[in-house]
């Protein structure tokens, strides 16, 4: 817990806001042996000298006028509709497993379980082709446990990559699953495919079975892990990936991802737990700093690893996707693409803002029958934009941020901010100094990880 | 140096517009070794490693025989005028003003011109290094150049001694490990004299790099460039020459004739007796010009990319606003020139038994090329609209409260450049008039050109939404293509008289025949109408189906046009009034 004392999160000398005033800062000073500036409406990250740095650490020094004339700020990004590119199809709202944590009611999200009907499906799958002005689409199959409706998913892939034939629109596919349900059958289609397989699995046996267990109890690890075994040892042009879901009763992160990396991952990244059916399992605001440290610490394994030599690329996901949107400096006024690019699309055929939200009114987006409902959507991200939001509008990392789950901060407010921006601070200074020792791991294909 | 920035992230380096070249050609990043042949000899730094001393590495390595007395680093000047000395860093201030009177109070005997001064023990933090092996015959000028090499940045105390008159006194002296380039901007120190870094070397560095090709080379040096634009010749708003034919070609660097006109030699081999001979090089080497940016620069260098802002911004928004409404009508209208022309020429299946051998290929480019710039045209004027647009959202034209997408075609060509006189809005055929005449539109520096780079410059200041200004900047960058795919054309189109043309004549307005066009052409515009009403991305159902549309009236004027009826598209605005030629 000293740790937390040693933060640097807010040095003396920060161009930040003073409560109560408009004033909306347009850079972010990290002091240091090279001191960066981030311009935050178009995420340029510049480094500066150590006395331009020392003037932009005073308020309403002329450095600040010196900095405006040598830099161009970027475009601010609009937030409205972009016509859709990514569906997720909720092919079953049921589950074999039964996660305490679940923030999808066990998959039934507060209703009966229920499959998704073929016709629904297939709809919707015109439908994003249709409408698409993409070169290329994407197909997710969520759920609950997409596989307990396994006909559906092949059904699914085989009219989707029909579709992509005939109208030159690529389709990649990805699938969210608890594994246990993997077959043979599924392998082959992953591997030919080309699927992004995420694997929700927590850690190691002992970490894992605490909150993911069978339905009547038992461990699922075990089924995981042989289920997936032939995939993980060759996963062919298939991505296997794993979630690790971190609870407070257990904040270490380096473990769960070490572990998952050496069942033969290609990545492994955790999300902390801010809402589900067990309060107690939510991160607090004491619970972020240790959080934190549980991150860095995973983070600098990782780092270790490819300084070594021992790896190629980045394997901790969350490290190595901050880094890549950090280097393509993406600033975005949206935390996701949810309603603006993606719909998650439920099993009774309503289209939702993403698959967190399924059979919530308020982010209900029209059905497959009559279209997904433009005014909706446009009001629905107009209401999200980042520049609208408290304490957002006037924070220094609102554009890397985006402001938050939208599913979460309507259910649990935004928690956690300090901890967010510490962990972007942390990865711009990692940025910075990874582009300086290995910067070859920007110019490979598909980024760091 | 102070106000150092470094882009470090893509977006930075693509927003930050540094003028000059990058820092991989910079001293630090050079290919610099002892050995001649490579940029510079690094062992000519350590020669004024010391402020005050000039030193000579003297080696016997290679002698026939070897003077043992001869080898060391010999002292070959002592240069009081070095600037280090004079303005110090300010950590050395109080060793440069001791070391100065050292100098001064030694200086008598160390520049005795038959004196022999070696370096003969060096000595920094504590660490004494004496310059003679154990049975004390001096070591080589290359091992104590190591040494020198393996010091510090900080303070170090000489031992000089004679080599010809042993019993002289030997001197010390306490300095500085100088600081060979500066920190920040890698400059290098001011007291190395023009040629000293390269003066070991046996021949220039352009040797090899013409050898070893540019692939191979490791630090950033030009190969292929564009020529200097002359002074006498004017620039385009975006930063190329207004000769395009003459300095937009890329030429060898190392060419030996140094024309401007000079062909590029095409191909490794052929490139090889293109350029300048190793004996060439060292005759000439002052012709091998700078190079920044991509361009060779004669006497002068101004940062193209600035030059774009440098036009006379519009003293008001609302001034900026009608001259972009006039651009908006004049993009319309060319863009429906340029349809017509495209529909005025032969399809290839249309070229039957020609004796012209590649009339097909050629109607296929001229076709193909009108086509690209007539949609080329269309997205300007939709970004025009998007212009407009923003600046009607952003609430700075007084007094505007209704924003109408601007969808009328000019009634005019207005008078600029090679376009002595109006010329009144209508459709031609592709004749070699006509081709003349779209030349001389799109002509840089002309009339659309020039409205452009004004637009840009007054779209920079700070009460401009920004995106505004890299809208206009794209299409002034566009612009400048037109005029070279026209020039092509013409030159393409030179070698026939009118066996590309269809007979095609323009119908009359209440002709039957065209009616449909006409409807299709008149639903697009109430489309883009509906879609440009609103700037943002909500507009793209109508935008969609405005192009859709579009696909319909391009199968309708090509059926037309093959029957020999052109599309009067201009008959749908109620004739302006034009001014006379």
């Amino acid at each position: 817990m000293t740790a937390l004392l040693r933060l640097p999160l807010y040095g003396a000398a920060r161009a930040q806001p003073s409560p109560g005033t408009s004033s909306v800062p347009w850079f972010h000073l990290i002091p240091g042996e090279h001191p960066l500036v981030l311009l935050i409406q178009g995420s340029q990250l510049f480094e500066v000298d150590a006395e331009l740095a020392a003037g932009l650490s005073v308020a309403d020094d002329p450095a600040t006028d010196t900095l405006r004339s040598l830099v161009a700020l970027g475009p601010r990004k609009s937030s409205g509709p972009v016509p859709v590119s990514a569906l997720s199809l909720n092919v079953a709202q049921s589950c074999n497993l039964a996660c305490d944590y679940c923030y999808a009611d066990e998959g039934r999200f507060a209703g009966a379980p229920r499959q998704m009907e073929q016709t629904v499906a297939l709809a919707a799958i015109d439908r994003l082709f249709a409408e698409a002005r993409s070169p290329r689409v994407t197909l997710g199959f969520i759920g609950g446990e997409p596989l307990v409706n396994r006909a559906l998913v092949h059904r699914c892939v085989e009219h989707a990559a029909r579709r992509a034939r005939q109208t030159g629109i690529g389709v990649g596919f990805s699938i969210t699953t608890n594994g246990t349900l993997v077959r043979p059958e599924d392998i082959s289609m992953f591997r030919e495919h080309e699927f992004t397989v995420t694997v929700s699995i927590d850690g190691d046996a002992a970490v894992h079975d605490r909150h993911r267990s069978r339905r009547g109890g038992g461990s699922s690890h075990d089924r995981v892990i042989s289920a997936l075994e032939p995939l993980l040892a060759s996963a062919g042009r298939a991505r296997v990936v794993a979630r690790a879901t971190v609870t407070r009763d257990d904040l270490r992160v380096s473990e769960r991802v070490e572990a998952l990396l050496g069942l033969g991952f290609a990545e492994a990244g955790v999300s902390p737990t801010r809402t589900g059916p067990r309060p107690e399992l939510w991160l607090q605001s004491h619970d972020w700093w240790p959080f934190f440290e549980s991150m860095k610490l995973a983070a600098e394994i990782d780092l270790n690893r490819v300084r070594s030599g021992a790896g190629e690329r980045l394997r901790f996901s969350n490290l190595a996707n901050a880094l890549d949107s950090i280097h393509r400096g993406s600033a975005r006024s949206l935390p996701c693409g949810a309603g603006r690019s993606y719909v998650s699309l439920g099993a009774d055929g309503g289209y939702f803002t993403c698959h967190r939200t399924i059979d919530q009114r308020t982010f209900a987006l029209g059905d497959v029958a009559s279209g997904i409902d433009a005014d909706k959507r446009a009001s629905f991200l107009a209401a999200r934009d980042v520049d609208g939001q408290e304490p957002c509008r006037t924070c220094w990392a609102r554009y890397l941020c985006g402001g938050g789950c939208h599913a979460e901060v309507a259910t649990a407010g935004r928690q956690g901010c300090d901890y967010i921006r510490a962990w972007l601070e942390f990865c711009l200074k990692t940025y910075d100094a990874l582009l300086r020792e290995r910067p070859e791991l920007f110019w490979q294909p598909g980024g760091v990880s | 140096m102070k106000n150092k920035i470094i882009a470090r992230n893509l977006t930075a380096r693509a927003e930050y517009d540094v003028p000059g070249n990058s820092p991989a050609t910079r001293l630090e990043s050079g290919v610099g070794n002892c050995y001649p042949g490579l940029e510079y000899d690094h062992r000519n730094f350590d020669r004024r490693f010391f402020p005050g001393l000039v030193f000579e590495y003297v080696s016997q390595d290679d002698a026939q025989t070897p003077q043992l007395t001869r080898r060391g680093a010999r002292l070959a000047l002592v240069d009081s005028a070095d600037t280090a000395l004079q303005a110090p860093p300010p950590e050395f201030a109080d060793v440069a003003r001791a070391l100065r009177q050292a100098l001064s109070d030694n200086g008598e005997a160390l520049g005795a011109s038959s004196a022999q001064w070696f370096l003969d023990e060096i000595e920094q933090a504590g660490t004494s290094v004496i310059l003679r092996g154990d049975d004390g015959t001096p070591l080589d000028g290359l091992v104590v150049w190591r040494l020198v090499r393996s010091l510090r940045i900080g303070k170090v105390t000489l031992k000089l001694k004679r080599r010809d008159d042993a019993a002289a006194r030997s001197i010390s002296l306490s300095g500085w490990r100088r600081r060979f380039t500066d920190e920040t901007t890698g400059v290098i120190d001011a007291s190395f004299v023009p040629g000293e870094l390269t003066q070991s070397l046996c021949s220039p560095w352009m040797h090899d790099f013409r050898d070893c090709g540019c692939t191979y080379w490791a630090s950033n040096h030009p190969d292929i460039v564009f020529p200097e634009i002359p002074l006498d010749q004017g620039l385009l708003p975006a930063g190329s020459s207004d000769q395009p034919l003459q300095t937009d070609v890329r030429v060898d660097w190392l060419r030996s004739d140094r024309e401007l006109g000079a062909t590029p030699a095409v191909g490794r081999r052929a490139a090889r007796s293109a350029q300048m001979s190793h004996f060439e090089i060292n005759q000439r080497w002052q012709d091998l010009d700078i190079v920044l940016e991509g361009r060779e620069i004669g006497d002068f260098y101004l940062p193209r990319s600035r030059q774009l802002d440098n036009a006379r911004p519009y003293a008001t928004p609302a001034e900026l606003r009608d001259h972009l409404l006039e651009l908006a009508g004049l993009e319309h209208l060319v863009a429906l020139m340029y349809l017509y022309a495209r529909y005025s020429v032969r399809t290839p299946a249309e070229i039957t038994n020609s004796q012209r051998p590649f009339l097909t290929e050629d109607v296929d480019f001229a076709r193909h090329t009108l086509l690209q710039l007539a949609i080329s045209e269309m997205q300007h004027l939709r970004w025009v609209n998007q212009i407009l647009w923003g600046l009607f959202e952003a609430e700075i034209v007084p007094g505007w409260t209704k924003f109408e997408p601007a969808l009328t075609p000019s009634p005019v060509i207005p008078a600029a450049g090679d376009v002595t006189a109006p010329v009144p809005a209508q459709l031609l055929p592709l004749t070699a008039r006509t081709l003349e005449l779209f030349v001389a539109i799109e002509q840089p520096s002309g009339f659309i050109d020039g409205r452009y780079a004004r637009a840009t410059s007054t779209l920079l200041g700070s009460q401009y939404p920004r995106q505004l200004h890299e809208l206009a900047s794209a299409i002034v960058r566009d612009g400048e293509q037109h005029y070279l795919h026209f020039r092509d054309m013409q030159t393409v189109l030179s070698a026939y008289s009118a066996e590309y043309l269809r007979p095609l004549a323009l119908a009359a307005p209440d002709d039957l025949a065209v009616a449909p066009a006409l409807g299709t052409y008149k639903k697009i515009l109430d489309e883009l109408a509906a879609g440009y009403q609103r700037g943002d991305v909500s507009n793209m159902k109508d935008l969609s189906a405005a192009r859709a549309d579009m696909f319909v009236l391009d199968e309708q004027l090509e059926t037309l046009a093959a029957s020999g009826k052109g599309v009067p598209l201009l008959s749908l605005f109620p004739a302006a009034p034009v001014s006379p030629p």
